[in-house]
């Protein structure tokens, strides 16, 4: 008897945590659409700027500028880690600590100092416990639909660092979106800015298509350029937390949904397990009863 | 007619035919009427004002609140890439008061050049902000 309620005791408990992991998945699922959405929004703001630019680099070429210098020695380099803020995402935040501490190591073989700037609390508790990492800055507390205006001050910084000479490059660590099954952990140059050269984007260039080859610049194509380069390192940052939350919410989503179907294989399994101990229970019971009629009679 | 898209990170906020754009460049408030000639330029925090119609009087005219960003002409066509926009009709003055005050605390107590020059761009955005919900009232009075 002590048995059977024990195992029912169990069945309960395993249920409620179903329910939870099954709200949790929903909410995720809900969470990585939106994410989803933002991600190709912003989309065509990326893709305008780098028409501009590709264009602007025929006028003024743009290895020209401090940002797109590329420096033969790298002293010191800067890794913009994304992570997320809470845990229960599968191996998301895993991948991406292994990803870290991976190039830190890389780092030190080579004598190149890493500086770090963390979003999410998780990737700050990690970067803190490590050796030989200067952190310039943690960014806890990430909203789960970040704005332009929350990255804004991390591209600052990124730029200010580069073009201070503090550092020498600036990599992005983050979780790629490439469907709602598979993510994975990336890294990504962002300074020195590269020229955007999609395919067919020159071809089109040299048609005319975009109908800016006869276009004045005001005041100038140099102070164009000048401000259009931080806007697309911005908008490249930006894009890849957007790729995070949207890769973060869907690993989520699918380690509640294992977590769920455990959940249901637990209480099957339990099920029987109960079943077979009340049929023992009644068998044994009626055995009981049989045996004592037998003494009596 | 000319196609004015408004786009920023956060989405396109605005594609439609339009008769003249008013947009704020360093070189002061400019018109873009259709056939410009191809341009590119800076824009500068400030308002962005629509003319729908070319018999649209002034009162007609649809505003947006910028932070800045670029512009590409080519006579059909006219996108503006900018940091942040607001439709007037979405601009709480309440809040942008606030957030200006907020912005001017923040420039007095600013230690270093780059604490200030981001306090300096809040003040303009809130600034821009103002300046339309101003502009959103006198037409509703006329």
């Amino acid at each position: 008897m002590a048995q059977i309620q024990l195992i029912k005791r169990r069945m309960r408990s395993v249920n409620n945590t179903r329910q939870i992991t099954k709200a949790m998945e929903m909410v995720a699922a809900s969470k990585m659409r939106r994410a989803q959405e933002a991600a190709l929004r912003s989309r065509t703001y990326t893709n305008s700027a780098k028409e501009v630019l590709a264009r602007l680099n025929q006028l003024t070429p743009a290895a020209n500028y401090p940002l797109f210098e590329r420096r033969e020695a790298v002293a010191r380099r800067l890794i913009i880690l994304i992570t997320s803020d809470r845990g229960l995402a599968g191996a998301y935040n895993a991948n991406l600590a292994r990803l870290f501490i991976e190039n830190i190591q890389a780092d030190q073989a080579r004598g190149t100092a890493t500086s770090a700037i963390v979003i999410g609390a998780q990737g700050a508790r990690l970067a803190a416990r490590l050796d030989g990492v200067d952190l310039v800055g943690t960014y806890p507390d990430w909203p789960s639909e970040p704005t332009a205006a929350d990255i804004r001050p991390i591209s600052h910084t990124a730029i200010r660092l580069f073009a201070d000479r503090l550092v020498d490059a600036v990599e992005v660590i983050y979780t790629n979106f490439i469907s709602t099954i598979r993510q994975e952990a990336i890294f990504e140059p962002l300074l020195p800015a590269l020229l955007p050269l999609q395919p067919g984007l020159e071809h089109e260039l040299k048609r005319g298509v975009m109908g800016l080859e006869e276009a004045t610049f005001e005041p100038s194509p140099e102070s164009v350029m000048k401000a259009v380069v931080p806007r697309m390192i911005e908008a490249q940052l930006f894009q890849a937390t957007l790729e995070a939350v949207a890769s973060e919410q869907s690993m989520r989503m699918m380690a509640m949904k294992n977590a769920s179907d455990n959940a249901s294989e637990l209480i099957e399994d339990l099920t029987l397990t109960y079943n077979g101990a009340r049929q023992a229970g009644i068998t044994q019971e009626l055995a009981e009863i049989t045996a004592g009629a037998e003494a009596i009679s | 007619m000319l196609t004015f898209e408004l786009v920023t990170p956060e989405g396109v906020k605005f594609t439609e035919e339009a008769y003249e754009v008013l947009l704020p460049t360093p070189n002061g408030q400019i018109g873009i009427l259709p056939h410009h000639m191809p341009l590119v330029t800076l824009a500068v925090p400030g308002v962005i004002g629509i003319r729908r119609r070319a018999d649209d009087p002034d009162s007609r005219i649809e505003h947006f609140a910028t932070g800045g960003g670029f512009v590409e002409v080519d006579g059909k066509r006219l996108r503006l890439l900018a940091d942040t926009a607001e439709h007037a009709e979405d601009i709480d003055e309440l809040r942008a008061k606030e957030a200006l005050e907020r912005a001017q605390e923040l420039q007095q107590t600013a230690e270093d050049h780059v604490a200030l020059a981001d306090a300096t761009a809040l003040i303009e955005r809130n600034l821009a902000r103002l300046k339309v919900t101003e502009i959103k009232r006198r037409h509703n009075r006329m």
